[in-house]
C-alpha cells in the first residue's frame, strides 16, 4: 500500500523506510519514523512541518551527522545515484559529504568558525575535495563569493565572519556548500534566522543556482510560504512521518490531510483583514516517547473518526496519481479545472 | 489628566548606546508616537532597526537619553525608581523567548504571583486566587501552577508570561516578538489569545514583530521603522494596501515573496543591509537603499508629515 512519489526524472536520492531513533533517559525516543520517498535529478523537495516532527534529523540521517545517542534502523536503505548511503560507513560518507552532497544550517553564525577568515573557509572545501592548490582554491573562491552576491569579495575574503551581517554570512555557507558542484543541496530553515528583505534575496540566490546548476535540493522549512514559490513537490512531516507528499501547486491548492490543510489556515496571510481570527490546530504535536495509536494527528483532528485512533494510515498514493497522503478521512479532491484557477482560495472559502 | 489625551505619549524618544570605542549607537533617534486607549499600535522593521530598545526605553529599562514617554499623564522618564514600581503594573511587558524569561527554579504559579508580591498587592489567598484567575484567562491548566518552565511547552510557557503581565491589570501590554519562536500551529493560539485579552481587558499593545503578515492581523495601526527612525505610521489596512515609504513597499513586497503560492516580482530595492547604526548615513537613513532617491534625499533628513487621516509619512517623494 504504502508507495512513493512516483518520479519522471531518473531517481538521484531514493530513501525507504528510514527510521531514526534517540536513546534518551526517559527511553527510546523516535524522531524520524519511517520515512520513504525518491529526488529525482535537478528536482526541489520542501520538507515542512513544526518543530520536532524529525526534519532536521532525516536531513542528519542522510548526511550521517548524527550524535552517539542516535541510531537508524538497519532495514532502512538510503541510495544516492544507487551507492548505499548508510552501510558504507564513515569514510565513504566523507567522500561524498561536501562534493556530492552538501548542507547549509540555519544559523550561519555557528556552521562558520569565528577564528577562520571567511576566505581560507570558503577555499577549505576545493582543497579538501578536490586537491586544488592554496593559490587556486583562494581565487576559485573569491569568484564563488562573488557568483553568491557578495561585493568586494577580494576585500572580504580576509575578514573574519563577524565582519558579516547575517545575510552576507548564509552567503558565505551557501558558497561554501556549491564550492565542488555537489548534485544535491540540503538546506535546514537556511533563512529562519534571517530578516524578511533578506530571506528573499537568499530564496531567489539558491533557486538561481539549482537551476543554473541542475542540482536537486531539499528544502527544510516550518514556513509553507518559504517552499512554496520554490519548490517542485512538497512533503509535510507530523511526528516522524510523511503525512502528504505532492506537487507544490497541488498541496497548497487541495491540501488532503487535515493536518496539513490546518498548517495552512493557521498561518496569517497578508492578504487578511485586521483583527481576523486565526484557525488555530489546538493541543500540541506528541513527543517522541508516547505516541498515541492510529494516526497521529487524530487527537488534534477535526475529521477524526473511530478508525483513525486504531490503525496508522500509510502514505497511500491513489492509483498513479503524484498526490499521496496518510489519512483514512481525507478532504474530497476538486476538480482540475477549481484547482487550477483560484488556488488556495477554493478551499479557503468552504 | 485631560480626557481626550492619548494613554500613550512618546516625544522624540532617543536611545544611545556606548559602542566600547568612544563612538555611540544610536538605536533610536526621536521617535515620537501615540498609543489610544485599547489601541493596538504595530512596529515592524528589520533586525537592528532599534524596535526593542523602544520597548525597553518606554519601561525606562535604561532610561532613555532623551524625550518623554508620558503614560497615562505622567512622565516615567522624570519619575523616580521608587515612583516606577508603582507606575509598572500599568504597562506590562512579553518577551520573545519565553522560556529564558520565566525563572527555570520558580514554580510557574509564583512567577505568574511575583508581581503581585512586588506591588505588595492583597493576601496570600487573594493573591492565590488572582494566580487562578490569570492561568484560567490564559487558557493554562491548574496543574501547571505548581510545575517548573522546564516540563512546560513552548506555547504554555508563553501563556505564562502572558498571565505573569496581566495579573497586575495593566492597560497596556508591550509584546516584544511574542509568537517568533513558537511553532505555526502554536503561533495562532497565541495570537488568538492576544486578540480575546485585548477585547475582553480593552488592553492596549505596542505588537512589535518582523513578521508582517503577525502584525497585520493583530494591530490598528501599524508603524514601520528603519535604522532608528520611524518611516511611515498610518492605519493597518492602508499601509498594507498603498504603501507610500519606499521602505515600506520594499517590506511588504519581500514579505508577499515569501507568503504567495507563486513566485513573486523583483524587489524594488537596491540590494544592500541595513547601515551601521554607529554611523547612520546622512540626510534620510535610507537613501543608499531606496530605488527613488534624488540628490536631496542624501543631504536632507525628511520629517515625519502628515499626508492623510493618521497617515504619516517621512519621505521628500512618498509614492
Amino acid at each position: 500500500m504504502t508507495a512513493s512519489f512516483p518520479n519522471t526524472a531518473p531517481p538521484i536520492l531514493a530513501v525507504e523506510n528510514l527510521r531514526t531513533t534517540f536513546r534518551t533517559e526517559r527511553g527510546p525516543l523516535t524522531a524520524v519514523d519511517g520515512v520513504t520517498f525518491s529526488l529525482g535529478e535537478g528536482r526541489a523537495l520542501g520538507v515542512v512541518g513544526e518543530s520536532g516532527c524529525g526534519k532536521s534529523v532525516l536531513c542528519r540521517t542522510l548526511l550521517g551527522l548524527l550524535p552517539p545517542t542516535a541510531r537508524v534502523d538497519p532495514a532502512a536503505r538510503v541510495r544516492f545515484y544507487g551507492k548505499d548511503l548508510l552501510g558504507g560507513g564513515a569514510s565513504a560518507l566523507r567522500r561524498l559529504r561536501g562534493r556530492e552532497i552538501s548542507m547549509i544550517l540555519q544559523n550561519p553564525m555557528s556552521s562558520l568558525n569565528p577564528v577562520m577568515t571567511v576566505g581560507a573557509q570558503a577555499a577549505e572545501p576545493l582543497r579538501v575535495h578536490t586537491g586544488m592548490s592554496r593559490k587556486r582554491a583562494w581565487k576559485r573562491a573569491v569568484s564563488l563569493l562573488a557568483a553568491v552576491g557578495i561585493p568586494r569579495a577580494e576585500e572580504r575574503m580576509k575578514q573574519y565572519p563577524h565582519h558579516f551581517s547575517g545575510g552576507m554570512r548564509q552567503r558565505v555557507a551557501i558558497a561554501m556548500a556549491l564550492a565542488c558542484g555537489p548534485r544535491l543541496l540540503l538546506a535546514d530553515e537556511p533563512t529562519t534566522a534571517l530578516d524578511v528583505t533578506v530571506q528573499a534575496e537568499i530564496l531567489d540566490l539558491l533557486a538561481v543556482q539549482r537551476r543554473t546548476r541542475r542540482m536537486a535540493l531539499i528544502l527544510v522549512s516550518h514556513d509553507l510560504g518559504v517552499v512554496a514559490g520554490r519548490t517542485d513537490e512538497v512533503a509535510v512531516m507530523y511526528a516522524g512521518k510523511i503525512v502528504e507528499h505532492a506537487p507544490t501547486p497541488a498541496l497548497f491548492a487541495n491540501p488532503r490531510m487535515p493536518y496539513s490543510r490546518a498548517l495552512l489556515e493557521s498561518i496569517p496571510v497578508l492578504d487578511n483583514a485586521p483583527h481576523t481570527r486565526l484557525r488555530a490546530i489546538g493541543g500540541s504535536p506528541p513527543d517522541g516517547l508516547e505516541l498515541p495509536y492510529g494516526c497521529r494527528f487524530a487527537p488534534r483532528c477535526s475529521r477524526v473518526q473511530p478508525r483513525c485512533l486504531q490503525d496508522e494510515p500509510g502514505l497511500d498514493f491513489e492509483g498513479a496519481a503524484p498526490h499521496g497522503f496518510a489519512c483514512w478521512n481525507p478532504f474530497p479532491l476538486l476538480s482540475a479545472g477549481r484547482q487550477g484557477r483560484n488556488g488556495p482560495s477554493e478551499w479557503r472559502r468552504t | 489628566m485631560i480626557a481626550t489625551s492619548p494613554l500613550l505619549d512618546v516625544r522624540d524618544l532617543t536611545v544611545f548606546f556606548d559602542a566600547g570605542d568612544g563612538r555611540k549607537i544610536h538605536a533610536v533617534s526621536g521617535i515620537s508616537f501615540v498609543v489610544e486607549e485599547g489601541e493596538v499600535l504595530g512596529l515592524v522593521g528589520e533586525s537592528g532597526c532599534g524596535k526593542s530598545s523602544i520597548a525597553r526605553a518606554l519601561l525606562q529599562l535604561p532610561r532613555p537619553a532623551a524625550g518623554r514617554v508620558v503614560f497615562e499623564g505622567v512622565d516615567w522618564t522624570r519619575a523616580s525608581c521608587r515612583r516606577l514600581r508603582r507606575l509598572r503594573p500599568r504597562l506590562q511587558m512579553i518577551f520573545q523567548d519565553s522560556v529564558s524569561a520565566l525563572n527555570p527554579r520558580r514554580r510557574i504559579g509564583d512567577a505568574i504571583a511575583a508581581p503581585l508580591v512586588i506591588m505588595k498587592a492583597g493576601s496570600p489567598k487573594e493573591r492565590a486566587r488572582r494566580v487562578l484567575k490569570a492561568m484560567h484567562d490564559v487558557g493554562l491548566p491548574e496543574a501547571c501552577q505548581r510545575q517548573l518552565p522546564s516540563v512546560l511547552s513552548g506555547g504554555q510557557c508563553q501563556r505564562a508570561q502572558i498571565a505573569r503581565s496581566l495579573i497586575a491589570r495593566p492597560k497596556m501590554l508591550i509584546c516584544d516578538e511574542p509568537v517568533s519562536s513558537l511553532d505555526v500551529s502554536v503561533r495562532a493560539q497565541i495570537l488568538n489569545l492576544l486578540e480575546d485579552l485585548r477585547r475582553r481587558y480593552k488592553l492596549a499593545m505596542l505588537f512589535i514583530s518582523h513578521d508582517l503578515a503577525v502584525v497585520k492581523n493583530i494591530s490598528d495601526r501599524v508603524a514601520v521603522m528603519y535604522l532608528g527612525r520611524l518611516c511611515e505610521v498610518a492605519p493597518a489596512e492602508e499601509l498594507y494596501r498603498a504603501p507610500r515609504h519606499p521602505y515600506s513597499r520594499a517590506l511588504l513586497e519581500a514579505a508577499a515573496q515569501v507568503d504567495t503560492r507563486q513566485p513573486a516580482a523583483p524587489l524594488s530595492l537596491v540590494p544592500g543591509e541595513l547601515p551601521s547604526p554607529a554611523d547612520p548615513p546622512k540626510g534620510c537613513r535610507f537613501h543608499a537603499r531606496c530605488p527613488v532617491a534624488e540628490k536631496q534625499c542624501s543631504t536632507t533628513d525628511p520629517r515625519l508629515e502628515e499626508i492623510g487621516s493618521g497617515h504619516v509619512v517621512a519621505c521628500h517623494f512618498p509614492l
